[in-house]
């Protein structure tokens, strides 16, 4: 027995309607704006009689606040399904299972995708070119545009909540010894490759030289070459990291030395083995070679012991 | 928006458009078809619709749908399942496209 289903009186499709409406909003699947963003009030005022004109009207000036939630509990949602077209209230109602089936968030998944891979490179890269003076003078002015860049990658605003999370990744990029403060960690990243330009800008700012010096020693074993430069510089001495710089700018001296030292590392290596041999194999000295701690000054510490040692 | 409350609403949904016969049990089992209740439907749900249609001597629409009740059918069935159902139903009653 297949009941005729196309019959739907109009009475059915009304309570159908008003059980569907009723019970979302009921559910907070719905909202009293989902209602009248159909159910407008050019929509009301064309087909809703007078007499809830009147009860509308009179809840409205009586009420401290009119908005769409007084709208509907006034009018009721029996009424309004008794009076707007079906088509306006289906178009409400598929709206409602369009969004409670996830169909209308297409969108944003993709707009959340590409926020890690773009938002963060962006805002590590320009901060260098215009951060350097502050970076040397304070770390925490540095961050400033980092943080202003992650929010202008992303087109929508709905992925600005995305954006957010990237700079992290950015940041323990840039620093891999201490992650306890994002922002001096932002900082860092914009320190290095600015110093070239700071050492013409770094004789006015002198007095803030102090502080800088030793969280880049911090970061000096675990990071890159770059890093280490660019946070020793701003220190008034840093004697070991100048040098090779200036080496690398006179460029062709230096390398030859370093070559030279690689191999004086090999003969000291060499004389060590070369001791333990020896001692391993003692040859035989005169007594003319011998040297007569005793009589030395700067080693009696307790000359008689170690005459009655002798 | 919970789960709940989707299935809740779906629910008053169905029951409401069986209620108000703006589709029939015919017609749910047109989209809530025997491949998507096999699929998605407990063991033990199928195993009393399977009974009480034994039991009746057949298996109608209608029997099945004593045993898959709206509630069952929010709850375990795909939402899009119905809303197709109740899309379908609106679309055949004319009211998708006005009074």
């Amino acid at each position: 027995m297949v009941a005729p289903a196309p019959v739907a009186a109009t009475v059915g499709v009304e309570e159908f309607f008003t059980a569907a409406i009723g019970r979302a909003l009921e559910l907070g699947l719905a909202s009293p704006e989902d209602v009248l963003a159909y159910a407008t009030p050019e929509v009301l005022a064309e087909h809703l009689p007078r007499e809830e004109w009147t009860k509308l009207l009179t809840a409205c000036l009586g009420a401290p606040r009119t908005d769409a939630r007084l709208v509907v509990d006034t009018v009721t949602v029996p009424v309004l399904c008794e009076h707007v077209p079906f088509g306006i209230l289906w178009a409400c109602l598929a709206k409602l299972a369009t969004r409670a089936l996830g169909r209308g968030l297409v969108a944003p998944p993709p707009s959340i995708a590409p926020p890690p891979s773009i938002a963060p490179p962006p805002s590590i890269a320009p901060p260098p070119s215009i951060a350097p003076p502050p970076s040397i003078a304070s770390p925490p002015s540095a961050p400033a545009p980092s943080v202003s860049a992650p929010p202008s990658p992303s087109s929508a605003a709905a992925s600005a909540s995305v954006t957010t999370p990237p700079p992290p990744p950015a940041a323990r990029k840039s620093e891999p010894v201490s992650a306890t403060s994002p922002s001096l960690v932002a900082a860092a990243p914009s320190v290095p490759e600015p110093l070239l330009d700071v050492d013409q800008a770094r004789v006015p700012e002198p007095a803030p030289l102090g502080d800088p010096p030793s969280p880049p020693r911090k970061e000096s074993p675990g990071a890159t070459s770059r890093n280490l430069i660019g946070a020793r510089r701003p220190q008034a001495s840093a004697p070991a990291v100048i040098p090779p710089r200036k080496a690398d700018l006179k460029t062709q001296p230096p390398q030859p030395k370093r070559a030279s030292t690689a191999t004086d590392f090999e003969i000291e290596a060499d004389l060590g083995e070369a001791w333990k041999k020896a001692g391993a194999d003692p040859e035989p000295v005169d007594d003319d070679q011998l040297i007569d701690w005793s009589q030395s000054e700067e080693t009696m510490t307790s000359g008689e012991s170690q005459d009655r040692k002798r | 928006m919970s789960i709940e409350a989707r299935q809740r609403w779906f629910a008053t949904m169905m029951e409401s458009g069986l209620t108000q016969q703006i589709f029939a049990p015919a017609d749910v089992l047109r989209h809530a078809t025997p491949e998507v209740l096999a699929n998605n439907l407990p063991p033990e749900l199928m195993s009393k619709v399977l009974a009480a249609s034994l039991a009746a001597g057949a298996m109608t629409p209608e029997r099945v749908l004593e045993t898959v009740t709206p509630d069952v059918m929010s709850r375990h069935l795909p939402h899009e399942v119905l809303w197709d159902c109740i899309a379908a139903a609106a679309e055949r009653a004319g009211i998708a496209g006005g009074r």
